[in-house]
């Protein structure tokens, strides 16, 4: 209760102060837009020539810029656009939108973007704008252009095992990344075991990525934010693109349903993975592997001040197996049947709603419904047929089968305003709730057994794993203040009440970023963030697996808080942004699996696996990136130390600090893109990262089993007898997780795209290949006995193998643009 | 599991050709690490201690360690000699004789043996007692404590025997006999406990020395008439082409004592032992396999699912011929184990004891890791995620040291139990 009076006492001094501080002040507003198709533009910069003062387009494509009453000239630019400028007398607030023509000397050349909350210009730091055009130019696996593997290339970010999108950010777990589709938040985010994400580029319009200095609306992660927005559809054209590659194939089509009012885009992807695999498999052996997506949005303009958008995202992975025995025998004949079937998908419907309320205030409202589902189905079906004729039992069936189900449905609301009461002051605030309904294993098993007509056994067992229902509702504000021309300041804080069944978490989250220019080149900013995160990712493998399972907080679990604070200088010079950021983050609650607890498959008791302990991370990281020319692209190093430390009674490591496995010292990273000519790009990149840690061992210790025959108090008749379970048992020493560090990984990838316009569409042919010469990075590691121990009763050999999934792959992908 | 996981990597890995090489790996030397392991029991006289050195062949036993129990901070016992054990062995040597030439004898004996590294504690200690053992070899001292855990009191154990004919289900035989426990107890405490059940079987068969009679009054004589006579009512006949007669078998009565040990016992359905998840009572199916990948060898829960209130433990033992069937017995003679025969006999007692155990939360999470390792999926996951870290409370090496308050339930399933074919046939 008195977090809401506080928060609304915000809202009204906020209001208060904007109507005070806007007397004699004009605010011209609008939506700045795609001239040919009317897409709203996310990061348009809007600058009043005479006072330099400006703004920048939000997510929605509305801006508010308040001046003074007078005579002024507007600039609205944003790159890849031409820049257009209007000549303003203002005498009250007025309404301009804006449609901006595309340059098309820029067209496709890859550039970053600027806008208030991202990239040099923006008071936050350690956050980037990641192109659509950024994502298509960088070289990827198999043809498949991915939104998370483009954010690999940014300093701070590690990726999973050998060539897995899986982001790992300035220390962070993989599932402390908050990743959300228009708003709604993503659980699943990948396929294939993690090596393509659910993001069908076709379909992208914006991706934001923040490391560092949190816009205060964004909660429930401690790491990192990917903000995917979607296109909204081209309102006067239709257009869309097909695309074949060797895994997938992708379409998009856009267009109006009415002219200028309504439209919609359509984009889907699917693979054909299954087919690939089946010629290798034996004939008695199917599996079928395949994946889609589908990204729908509508999208009406009821009129300047009201627009609706309905996002659908709909993607599934169905793994499935069926094999056939058939031994028949002189005399008898079995027949066994047994197979799997696994399928998790995500359902992801929004609506959300834009009105202006006036020119200086802006309010987007979402609802939305979150059903992330997996279920594993196995069946196992035996028939006996016995050819005796004297046989008691001619026939006996015996047929089992179980279900595996974890879903987590999520309604949210959420309620986002954007004050822009004066020039100096952008102040954001808002709410966010989301009922979780989280019920996790859900399983049932049967087993019914038939002799001939008579049922032997007939059973069935079914457990309800802990449903969890939590209430998370969050409140925010947040000022962008411009004290002076060359300092910024900007002040968060948001609130988030996490509550459980029994208990509720009250996480108040200060932020505040600092920026300051000290010359016209340089910008130097600073920034403090505490981010808290209620949910969590239960893996066992470096692999994303369909059992991996996102569970709450407890009752004695608490949520995760992640302090962080930032330093950073930046610099342009000649078409190059350069910029250099150090952090220090420090992480309570951090999860782990406690000792030898990592390899239950099946997670009961969950609680009694994990412990919390604390999680540091600092690192330096450095970038220059060429935004402008023919040649665009970025390098990125970052030096970087992470390592977690439990209490000796947590069960962890025996209390002594350890690296994080994706512990990299060093990582490197060259993006080159390269407009050849009109018809040919050339697209390359580099990455090194120095080796990950590892837990590996050669050295057995003893195992005393608790049943053993001196503890049981039985009398072995010889000490031979005490052998298999007092004298021999052996058990791998390992004295501290994460002892070994794998060698590094680096990896080239180019792509090139040759261009050519037919008569109704564009053809683009891409020819790539991964990890172009062919460098055996480690997947994972791991010990294993020489294959000639034993032969000769020597001590043992043990042999460290490096497995390496992905080595040298070509790939081409057609696609037409129409 | 194994299958799901090479299905799924084979999936990746022929999307992706992967390739295996070797490395250099510059691994430290983790040889030598001074290693405690004991399970201590609350009340008992004799306990044992094991202690040995890391090693990359297998453990090596320390003979020369000293070993202090301290209970509540005061020193009781200190043990410098191993165990040594006495035991009634029997072996066969190779003797010349002047009529037969060289030739095997059996002979049997008394023999003591030292058991290299393990060391006996005769200090009785108490629930609530905190114990502490230090380990001295060489330069190397290691320690861990563990207070004594609260005994579980008064459990119910109620049981059902079910002895069925051996049937054939495909290539194997079936389960035959069958005995159903239902153990039930208080939790202990209000706070988080953590317990085991074990079960052992003590079975062993009187009066066991009997040769084979053939009732003549029966009037037989061919050969096949006495061997269908034969399968219908006897064990295991064999056709004597000496003097016409039939050998069901001899047994001598020294050689078999019956046996005792652990019983494997079955937990399928039993949400507390399997920690909330359910298993198919067939064969182990592939979803079994993903999910259950690491089954509770050693059966060790935690009152998650009952805290502060009753469990309800239900555990099935499956044996394969507690009681010798002669009647509706399939006529395959080599379905039957030598083993099998030889526990044939006049009268038949079998004892399951029921071992409940509190234990403590070092334990628990234990036996959990070596529930995983010593799972048939372990190599695979080991592979995917580095090898595993075993919990140990032992400062300054490695190891487990726990101490455990046992309480014990015997159960009689059979108690000197003549089965009435026996009359029938023999008399």
């Amino acid at each position: 209760m008195k977090l809401t009076k506080l928060f609304s006492a915000a809202i009204g001094f906020a209001l208060c102060c904007g109507n005070v501080l806007a007397q004699n002040r004009i605010t011209v507003s609008g939506y700045i837009t795609d001239g040919k198709s009317a897409e709203t533009i996310i990061g348009a910069t809007v600058v009043d020539e005479s006072s330099g003062h400006g703004t920048a387009s939000n997510n929605f494509g509305f801006y508010s810029l308040t001046l003074p009453a007078g005579q002024h000239r507007l600039t609205f630019s944003y790159v890849g656009y031409n820049r257009q400028t209007i000549d303003l007398q203002l005498r009250r607030d007025t309404a301009i939108n804006i449609s901006l023509s595309g340059d098309n000397e820029l067209e496709e050349v890859v550039v970053v973007g600027k806008s208030r909350e991202s990239g040099i210009e923006s008071t936050k730091m350690g956050s980037i704008d990641i192109p659509v055009k950024l994502i298509e130019h960088t070289p990827s696996l198999l043809g498949e252009t991915d939104v998370l593997r483009t954010i690999q290339l940014t300093p701070g970010v590690q990726q999973g095992v050998g060539g897995a999108s899986t982001l790992y950010v300035r220390g962070g777990n993989g599932d402390e990344n908050l990743i959300l589709l228009d708003g709604a938040t993503v659980y699943k985010i990948d396929h294939l075991f993690g090596f393509f994400s659910v993001f069908t580029p076709e379909a992208v319009k914006k991706v934001t990525f923040y490391k560092s200095s949190f816009p205060a609306r964004y909660n429930g992660r401690t790491s990192s934010v990917i903000d995917v927005r979607t296109k909204d559809g081209d309102m006067n054209n239709y257009h869309g693109s097909v695309s074949v590659g060797l895994l997938t194939s992708r379409f998009n089509v856009e267009g109006p349903i009415s002219e200028g009012r309504t439209s919609f885009s359509l984009s889907g992807r699917t693979t054909y993975a299954g087919a690939l695999i089946q010629p290798f498999l034996d004939d008695d052996l199917k599996i079928n592997y395949w994946f889609y997506d589908i990204n729908l949005k509508l999208n009406h303009k009821f009129s300047d001040a009201d627009r609706v958008y309905f996002s659908l995202y709909n993607g599934l992975d169905k793994f499935k197996n069926d094999c056939h025995d058939d031994f028949n025998e002189y005399s008898h004949r079995t027949i066994n049947d047994y197979g799997t079937d696994l399928r998790w998908r995500n359902f992801i419907p929004s609506l959300r709603w834009n009105h202006v309320f006036s020119s200086r205030l802006f309010a987007n409202t979402t609802v939305n419904f979150n059903h992330y589902k997996m279920r594993m189905a196995s069946y196992d079906d035996y028939l006996y047929q016995d050819k005796n004729s004297k046989a008691q039992v001619k026939e006996s069936t015996d047929k089992s089968s179980s279900d595996y189900n974890s879903e987590i449905k999520d309604i949210g609301a959420i309620i986002d305003f954007d004050y822009l009461p004066t020039p100096a002051h952008t102040i954001k605030f808002g709410a966010n709730y989301i009922r979780h309904n989280f019920e996790p294993e859900t399983t049932h098993s049967s087993y019914k057994a038939k002799d001939d007509d008579k049922i032997q056994a007939d059973t069935s067992a079914t457990s309800k794993g802990k449903a969890a229902f939590a209430n998370e509702l969050s409140v925010y504000v947040d000022d962008d203040w411009k004290i002076a021309d060359n300092l910024n300041l900007n002040l968060g804080v948001a609130h988030t009440i996490f509550n459980l069944s029994s208990k509720t978490y009250h996480n108040l989250q200060p932020r505040v970023s600092l920026k300051y220019d000290p010359t016209d080149f340089l910008t130097l900013k600073a920034s403090y963030s505490r981010m808290t995160q209620c949910v969590h990712l239960l893996t066992s493998s470096p692999l994303a697996m369909p059992t991996d399972l996102w569970v709450p907080i407890t009752e004695t679990l608490e949520p995760e808080v992640a302090n962080q604070y930032s330093l950073g200088a930046y610099t342009k010079i000649d078409g190059w942004e350069f910029s250099v950021e150090g952090y220090y983050k420090l992480s309570d609650n951090v999860l782990e699996y406690k000792d030898g607890m990592s390899f239950a498959g099946f997670s009961g008791s969950w609680e009694k696996l994990v412990a919390a302990g604390q999680g540091e991370s600092k690192g330096i990281e450095f970038m220059a990136q060429k935004t402008e020319g023919d040649i665009t692209g970025l390098v990125s190093y970052t030096l970087s130390k992470t390592d977690r430390k439990f209490s000796r009674a947590s069960g962890v490591n025996d209390g002594e600090r350890f690296p994080f496995t994706y512990d990299r010292r060093h990582n490197l990273n060259l993006v080159v893109n390269w407009k050849y000519n009109d018809h040919i790009f050339i697209d390359v990149s580099w990455s090194f990262q120095s080796g990950a840690a590892a837990t590996l061992t050669d050295t057995y210790q003893q195992f005393v089993e608790p049943d053993n025959y001196l503890e049981f108090g039985g009398i072995p008749e010889s000490p031979y007898n005490l052998g298999s379970n007092v004298r021999d048992s052996k058990v791998s020493y390992v004295p501290g997780r994460n002892n070994y560090r794998l060698p590094c990984s680096h990896t080239l990838c180019a792509g090139v795209d040759f261009h050519k316009q037919k008569k109704r569409c564009e053809r683009i042919f891409n020819i790539s290949v991964y990890n172009l010469y062919n460098h055996m990075n480690p997947t994972m590691v791991y010990a294993t006995e020489a294959d000639d121990y034993g032969n000769y009763g020597g001590p043992r050999r043990l042999r460290i193998k490096k497995l390496t999934i992905l080595p040298l792959i070509p790939s081409c992908t057609l696609t037409y643009k129409f | 599991m194994k299958r799901i996981l090479f299905i799924l990597s084979a999936a990746a890995i022929l999307l992706f050709q992967s390739c295996e090489h070797n490395i250099d790996a510059d691994l430290e030397n983790l040889e030598g690490v001074l290693c405690l392991n004991a399970f201590l029991i609350t009340d008992s006289d004799t306990n044992f201690v094991h202690v040995s050195l890391t090693s990359r062949t297998k453990p090596v036993p320390v003979p020369n360690a000293r070993i202090e129990l301290s209970v509540n901070g005061n020193l009781v016992e200190t043990v410098t000699d191993c165990y040594k054990i006495t035991y009634k062995a029997r072996w066969q040597e190779e003797v010349y004789d002047d009529d037969w030439g060289w030739m095997w004898i059996e002979k049997s004996g008394i023999c003591t043996d030292t058991i290299f590294g393990t060391y006996m504690l005769t200090s009785k200690f108490n629930v609530g007692d905190k114990v502490r053992v230090d380990v001295y070899s060489g330069s190397q001292h290691v320690w861990a404590e563990d207070v004594a855990p609260q005994k579980i009191e008064n459990p119910a154990v109620s049981h059902t025997y079910t002895h069925r004919t051996m049937k054939e289900i495909g290539a194997l035989l079936e389960d035959h006999d069958r005995v159903s426990l239902d153990v039930r107890f208080d939790d202990i405490s209000a706070d988080a406990n953590y317990y085991r059940m074990a079960i052992y079987s003590n079975y062993y068969v009187e009066n066991k020395s009997f040769t084979m009679l053939f009732p003549e009054e029966l009037d037989l004589h061919s050969k096949n008439e006495i061997m269908d006579y034969a399968r219908k009512n006897l064990n295991h006949p064999v056709f004597n082409e000496f003097d016409d007669t039939v050998e069901v078998f001899y047994l001598a009565s020294d050689l078999f004592d019956g046996w005792s040990g652990y019983e494997d016992y079955s937990y399928r359905g039993n949400l507390i032992l399997s920690e909330g998840e359910p298993q198919s009572s067939g064969e182990s199916t592939d979803l079994d396999a993903l999910i259950t990948d690491v089954e509770n060898t050693f059966r060790v829960f935690s009152d998650n699912l009952f805290s502060n209130s009753t469990a309800r433990l239900t555990a099935t033992v499956w044996c394969n011929g507690m009681i010798p069937d002669n009647i509706n017995r399939p006529p395959y003679d080599d379905l039957f184990t030598d083993e099998e025969l030889n526990m044939v006999g006049d009268y038949y007692n079998w004892h399951l004891t029921v071992k409940l155990q509190s234990i403590s939360e070092q334990q628990y999470y234990y036996l959990r890791a070596m529930n995983a390792i010593t799972s048939s999926s372990y190599d695979e996951m080991s592979n995917l995620s580095g090898a595993m870290k075993i919990p140990t409370n032992v400062h300054g090496g490695s190891g487990n040291f726990c101490v455990t308050t046992t309480t014990i339930v015997k159960v009689p399933i059979l108690d000197n139990y003549r089965p009435p074919f026996y009359d029938t046939i023999y008399k």
